[in-house]
């Protein structure tokens, strides 16, 4: 758990930096949670101004927000860039809920920041 | 409750199409008497995909349904040719229901124009998909809650004439009628590609499909059972558009005014589900970089548009080329083939990925695993005599027409994908640039 925090901790210092990020999430106004299915533990990454202020301990959503779910392990390599979210999408692995913008919002982010 | 709705009205849409009459006349002609006994067989026959269906859909909750549960079960390449084969059903559907729906309406209005009918149809459908995902759904469920009562009143209507002097009808062949009785659910498993929201949405799929099949099984017992009842009281009955005889048991205008709204219903609703679960499997398959990255366009609201341009251009091609085929059977066995094969897909992945250990929401315990591979094995007898009887009747090259556009659509596909890496290698994005670095 703490390894899959600090992947999203790294990871928000990666997207802070990328411009064209910054630019695309500017105005998202969005709730983005990542919840790791076999551990049970959450976060939410706080989007503010086009860049990822914080990462957050908290409990799971029961309203409809964006959620990345997935194990452990899973979210760490996607996070860390060894394995690309598309990837583990289709094979089944990771799990993406959320608002139909919000999911091809994320799907540009993942584009730029993963590659194709 | 509202989203349950939404997802139910999409597999009853999907599965309930014109042609549905034209099969439940197919039915009652091979089934004669038991035809209400072979629509049971089918419908437990069918339950046994939707159980295979459910447990992969449980498996893989917000996934692209059948293009990750047969990509994880049985291979990239055979997920292809699946996506590839369902797209082509797609077409081929839109094509013949089309022509169900036009020989029904130039019947009441012999003037009506056949292109411009059929674009502006295409045109209404595409619209409501545009405005969003929130009015398609409310449309789809409003075209579907029309159709399931105009079904039920339609089949009441018929029942409540009085009965005349009754002859028997034999039973002629009930192995073709559960085929054809099998095929009348197809398309119902569609909802497990549509985008889900949230968790809980995920894990009620396997109830909304439970729901969808029971729903479709009621209003096929009706039709069915009414039908029977008119041909054992002697009715003449067109079993290519049964629905004609039946709405004849209202007078004139309300008798062709019926017959061309409960056409049009099943057409468009089938139409509208068909161009929401396409146009993802097309986003998906451009995101994935086997088809051009234009294809994978969204609007701001996350509208897949250069998707459902796409699917929906692709369905008038096949419109053009179904009005000009003389018969329609060399298609419906072009079609029997796909979707047998897909749900012999469908099934050997359920099979396999029960060995697995992974976590699932939802499990059959009552279906044996021997169960998913009996059924997959009497698909894939009912595609080789499908294919022979093709064979016969001289159109075994317009029936395997899905299977030689998958062969070749995966082949190109592959081609493109290779390019793609080949060229994202030399692109830099943000975390692979870090790690070389």
């Amino acid at each position: 758990m703490i390894e899959l925090e600090r992947a999203l901790h790294a990871f928000s210092a990666r997207a802070n930096g990328h411009a064209h990020v910054r630019d695309l999430v500017r105005h998202w106004k969005t709730e983005f949670y990542v919840q790791s299915s076999d551990s049970l533990s959450c976060f939410r990454l706080v989007l503010r101004d086009g860049e990822i202020i914080g990462v957050e301990t908290t409990t799971p959503p029961i309203h409809e927000v964006l959620l990345l779910r997935g194990e452990t392990d899973v979210l760490r390599a996607v996070f860390s860039g060894s394995e690309h979210p598309l990837t583990a999408y289709n094979e089944g692995h990771l799990q993406i809920y959320g608002p139909q913008a919000d999911q091809n919002k994320l799907d540009a982010i993942s584009l730029l920041i993963w590659g194709a | 409750m509202s989203r349950f709705a939404h997802r139910l009205a999409y597999g009853v849409g999907m599965a309930f199409s014109a042609s549905c009459f034209t099969a439940l006349g197919m039915l009652v002609q091979h089934g004669g008497r038991h035809a209400l006994v072979a629509l049971c067989a089918s419908f437990l026959l069918m339950l046994v995909v939707i159980a295979a269906v459910s447990e992969l859909a449980s498996l893989f909750p917000s996934a692209v349904g059948l293009r990750t549960y047969t990509k994880v079960g049985i291979g990239e390449f055979a997920s292809l040719i699946a996506v590839v084969l369902y797209l082509c059903l797609v077409v081929l559907v839109a094509g013949i229901e089309m022509r169900m729906f036009l020989a029904v309406a130039t019947h009441v209005w012999p003037q009506l124009p056949p292109w411009e009918t059929t674009v502006g149809v295409f045109a209404v459908v595409v619209v409501a998909h545009l405005c969003g995902w929130r009015t398609a759904a409310w449309v789809q469920t409003g075209l579907v809650l029309l159709l399931v009562v105009s079904v039920v009143f339609l089949a009441g209507a018929n029942f409540s004439t009085a009965p005349m002097e009754i002859q028997s009808l034999p039973a002629l062949d009930l192995a073709s009628a559960i085929v054809v009785g099998l095929f009348l659910f197809a398309s119902v498993e569609w909802i497990t590609t549509l985008q889900v929201r949230n968790l809980q949405d995920a894990q009620g799929v396997p109830r909304v499909l439970l729901a969808a099949c029971a729903l479709l099984a009621l209003l096929f017992m009706c039709l069915v059972a009414a039908l029977v009842q008119m041909r054992e009281r002697g009715q003449a009955v067109d079993l290519f558009i049964p629905q004609r005889a039946m709405t004849n048991v209202w007078s004139e205008p309300w008798a062709s005014a019926a017959l061309v709204s409960i056409t049009a219903l099943a057409m468009l609703s089938t139409f509208h589900a068909g161009l929401a679960c396409g146009s993802r499997l097309i986003h998906m398959l451009s995101r994935e970089g086997f088809l051009p990255s234009g294809l994978g366009r969204t609007n701001a609201a996350g509208t897949p548009v250069a998707a459902i341009a796409a699917v929906a251009l692709a369905c008038l091609l096949g419109v053009g080329l179904v009005q000009r085929l003389p018969s329609l059977e060399g298609l419906a066995e072009a079609g029997a083939l796909a979707i047998s094969s897909v749900y012999v897909m469908y099934l050997v992945s359920a099979a396999r990925l029960r060995a697995t250990t992974r976590k699932r929401a939802w499990r059959t315990t009552l279906l044996p695993r021997w169960l998913l591979w009996f059924v997959a094995t009497l698909l894939t007898g009912v595609m080789a005599v499908t294919c022979w009887e093709a064979h016969r009747q001289s159109r075994l090259g317009l029936a395997l027409l899905p299977w030689m556009v998958a062969a070749v659509a995966v082949g190109l596909m592959r081609i493109r994908q290779l390019r793609t890496r080949a060229q994202a290698l030399t692109a830099k994005p943000l975390i692979a640039s870090e790690q070389n670095t």
